[in-house]
């Protein structure tokens, strides 16, 4: 980040082409050609030219995109206004920019705009522009309104109890969203602009006085030293902003659930909405929180610890199992009982690979089919489950290429990778199974050993947004632990977890009353 | 240099590391062959003593101040005689390390690994060291804080399920091996690992909150001594003193001997999963340590530079160090005088030289003598 940092000039605010920083000419239509010819007289762009006071010899201008503006609101708040109320206003009083600006446009937001720029950048954001002859001064009024999704169940995270809505893919209903759970007035959304072309709106989400102020500084440093022509999604900017960019775990938190993030702002955490995406960002993530599910807190604090040492014993299995197994069945086999190692050895007799090239191969088939999964049709779906679990197990049993208990490893291990609740740190895992499985095949236990001794060691170098990665195990926090690999019940969770936050560190005094 | 820093947590996790890395391979089996069934009580003896040497290093630690041995050695004693002494203590340090990884690759390469060579095993082993000392002493504080946890459990199971395998009358008769042949057990024990301990002063000066760094110490030997006489104790009440000392690796064996209901057996590997994790640690001490000193020595600002030439040196060394097992047993019998110079005398000669040079000092310039005790109290 630091090297990033030298090479560019922090940039106040995305602007447009600089040849279109001009002022807004006191000539109408020499005002509309440039925006016409700006815009390539693009077929979406109207312009609605009308006169307005016949007495004054007043005429004006209307313009919007068609299609980003809600039509009914610029039809009966601005050309009705503008072409039956503002010919039958008294001139006299105000002059005829004051009046529409001030006592007629029955629109909440309103900017006052002096430079070309401002007015093409907010044209192309969907709100409406008047301007008005003899006038180097235009009205933008926000009737921002366009076809969306609508707030929707959440498909990437169900839960079974808790909230089932998702983020959407309008910034504006997702800030909202937030906003509705959390009635803090302290909670700030600040909004930003990204990508030189794309324009993309982007809001950082924090509660002040809760969230560490050198986080958010932070961020906000980050996302403007962002140099980039289009933001399609949350990922460009996670790339950019996330710490060492050379690893392969998840630095940033993302997730399509309201409850999530307002529960990561509660913890003093940061959120980054980016307008296009229903996939919000939480920074600082630490290696726990992809350990965790909102869920965990919904339902009771036992079954939540219970689930969340599962869940840490199925990373486990998803990153050593096939390499344990084949360590085990080539290099140790004195560990196996007997009876079970002359099972397998009865088993891998007619297999003509060694065990490493045998669970290679399972595993690459099943990553393709777990890839061919996620991009084809739901119709399609069913198809290659029944060719993944029936040809491609079944018959490659049947057919001697590889052994039965290889199947099992394989399957445990695909099951137990779909156990995080997020996606993103199974991705790590299934890469480095890979190369584990490589010194599994080379040096046996020794080499998954020393393999997990460098994961961990890389682990701890780790940071997100300066705390570190792995905290709060190590550095370890004792304080922090009551939220760690085990929930306690909710009025045991005392503070917050200092590791993201050392202010306003209260969250409860505890459980009182009820009958004790 | 870097400016990283570690808790007196994370410091007393890492001697407690040191001091169960590799002792817990070589001590049992020559603590067994001086004081036979009171092999236990040498090993208690020789912590003891141990905590003399904490003393005595966190005094000279103490007394150096935010510098290292090989800083302050410099510094004492003068460009040129101070870089002799520093010159006896790195090799030290780098021998150390070269015969730590090869105790690794040895039980390795005969115990499990029965057809890897020693090289490949070493090369592999020093690559993750390298890697480690690379990220620095912050990052090696955390994982030993991550791993801690893993060895205990490990270490309490072998103790659990070894407990119906436990004969007492292979203790008996206490202290019936006499007062003479104990002490020279506990000398085994001061030999490997609390004599070596001299080259925590080289990470010392990392320790923020040095009010709490003694205690830290002094818990981090009662806590790994008390797991190495745990060893030892085991070792001689499952096996006996007799297979104890005959045996090469007697803790690996210990564990084979470990069999719940006829299915939980052939789990000596837990002991060689701590034997790995504790030697990483150890030898990433002083592998660190050796890198930085010779940085110091050559005045070379970032030791990172010298980590895989060295670590290229240390493999080779490993290698060539000691010809044969045997030779290493009876080197590792022979070898106090050794050990007592480089952890006791070197480094005891650096505290006179420091409070010589602090005395005149204070005598020469008085100015200066509130800033030399703020030092000296950090």
């Amino acid at each position: 980040m630091k090297r990033r940092k030298k090479n560019r000039t922090p940039k106040e605010d995305v602007q447009l082409d600089t040849s279109l920083a001009r002022a807004i000419s006191s000539d109408l239509d020499s005002n509309l050609a440039f925006i016409k010819e700006t815009l390539g007289n693009g077929s979406d762009l109207v312009t609605r030219r009308m006169t307005l006071n016949k007495k004054a010899k007043a005429s004006g201008a209307v313009i919007y995109i068609d299609g980003l503006v809600d039509k009914n609101t610029v039809q009966d708040f601005i050309l009705e206004v503008v072409m039956v109320e503002v010919p039958s206003e008294d001139l006299s009083i105000s002059p005829i920019y004051e009046a529409i600006k001030d006592s007629t446009l029955p629109i909440g937001e309103i900017y006052e705009l002096k430079q070309m720029d401002e007015l093409i950048l907010r044209l192309l954001s969907g709100e409406t522009i008047v301007v008005l002859d003899n006038e180097t001064r235009a009205i933008a009024a926000s009737t921002k309104g366009w076809k969306d999704r609508g707030v929707q169940e959440t498909t990437s995270e169900s839960v079974i109890r808790g909230p089932k809505e998702a983020f959407t893919e309008t910034l504006r209903t997702n800030t909202a969203m937030v906003r509705r759970k959390i009635k803090d007035p302290k909670l700030r959304i600040d909004a930003k602009k990204v990508g030189k072309m794309t324009v993309t709106d982007v809001s950082v989400i924090y509660i002040q006085d809760t969230a560490e102020e050198s986080v958010v500084k932070e961020v906000h440093a980050r996302l403007d030293n962002i140099d980039i022509d289009g933001v399609l999604e949350s990922g460009y900017l996670e790339e950019f902003i996330e710490d060492p960019p050379y690893s392969p775990f998840p630095k940033v938190y993302y997730t399509e659930r309201p409850d999530a993030i307002a529960a990561g702002l509660l913890e003093g955490k940061v959120a980054i909405i980016t307008d296009g995406t229903p996939n919000v960002l939480l920074v600082p993530a630490l290696f726990v929180n992809f350990m965790q599910s909102s869920e965990d807190y919904y339902q009771r604090y036992d079954i939540g610890t219970f689930i969340r040492l599962l869940r840490l014993f199925a990373f486990c299995i998803a990153l050593f199992m096939p390499s344990l197994y084949i360590a085990i069945t080539t290099f140790h086999q004195e560990m196996i009982p007997a009876p079970l190692l002359i099972n397998l050895a009865a088993q891998r007799e007619g297999v003509p690979f060694p065990a490493f090239v045998e669970a290679v191969l399972m595993e690459a088939t099943f990553e393709i089919l777990r890839e061919a999964g996620v991009r084809l049709p739901k119709a399609v779906g069913s198809a290659v489950s029944i060719v993944g679990a029936l040809v491609l197990g079944e018959s490659a049993v049947q057919a001697g290429l590889v052994s039965p208990a290889m199947v099992i490893v394989v399957a445990i291990t695909a099951i137990s990778s779909f156990v995080f609740p997020s996606y993103n740190m199974a991705i790590p895992v299934r890469m480095l199974r890979f190369s584990l499985m490589i010194l599994a095949a080379t040096f046996g236990l020794y080499g998954i050993i020393l393999g997990l001794i460098a994961l961990v060691l890389h682990l701890c170098s780790l940071q997100s947004f300066g705390v570190p990665y792995m905290s709060p195990l190590a550095p370890l926090v004792p304080k922090d632990q009551k939220d760690v690999l085990v929930r306690f019940p909710h009025w045991g969770l005392l503070s917050r977890p200092s590791s993201t936050s050392h202010q306003n560190e209260k969250r409860t005094s505890g459980r009182k009353g009820n009958g004790e | 240099m870097d400016n990283n820093v570690i808790s007196p947590r994370q410091f007393m996790y890492l001697v407690i590391l040191f001091l169960i890395g590799s002792s817990i391979l070589i001590v049992p089996t020559p603590l067994a062959k001086s004081a036979d069934q009171d092999g236990w009580i040498a090993s208690f003896l020789g912590m003891s003593i141990g905590v003399l040497f904490i003393l005595l290093y966190h005094k000279i630690a103490v007394t150096i101040g935010d510098r290292t041995f090989i800083e302050a050695t410099i510094d004492v004693f003068g460009k040129w005689f101070g870089r002799v002494i520093c010159f006896f203590h790195l090799a030290f340090i780098y021998i150390l390390a070269s015969l730590v990884l090869r105790n690794i690759g040895d039980f390795m390469t005969t115990q499990i690994l029965e057809e890897t060579p020693l090289q490949f095993t070493h090369i592999l082993f020093m690559l993750v060291v390298i890697l480690g000392a690379r990220l620095g002493i912050e990052v090696i504080g955390r994982s030993a804080e991550m791993f801690i946890t893993w060895i205990s459990l490990l270490l309490l199971f072998l103790f659990l399920f070894l407990t119906p395998q436990l004969e007492m009358d292979n203790v008996q008769p206490m202290f019936g091996s006499g007062i003479k042949s104990m002490i020279q057990g506990s000398f085994t024990v001061m030999n490997t690992p609390v004599l070596e301990m001299v080259v925590l002063l080289m990470i010392y000066p990392k320790v923020k909150e040095k009010t709490k760094a003694r205690q830290a110490w002094l818990l981090g030997l009662l806590i790994g001594g008390g797991f190495l006489s745990m060893i030892t104790l085991f070792s001689i009440l499952v096996l006996g003193s007799d297979l104890t000392a005959l045996n090469e690796y007697p803790v690996y064996e210990l564990a084979s001997k470990i069999n719940i209901a006829g299915f939980l057996e052939g789990i000596e590997i837990i002991v060689a999963i701590v034997w790995m994790l504790t030697i990483f640690f150890k030898l990433i001490i002083l592998y660190y340590g050796a890198a930085l000193g010779i940085a110091q020595f050559l005045n070379i600002e970032d030791y990172r530079v010298l980590l895989l030439p060295l670590g290229m040196g240390l493999i080779v060394l490993s290698i060539i160090v000691y010809p044969d097992v045997a030779y290493f047993e009876t080197f590792v019998r022979n070898v106090f005088p050794y050990k007592i110079m480089h952890g006791l005398l070197l480094p005891f000669l650096l505290l006179i030289g420091a409070l010589i040079k602090k005395k005149t000092n204070l005598k020469g310039k008085p100015a200066l003598k509130g800033k030399v005790d703020r030092n000296v109290q950090e």
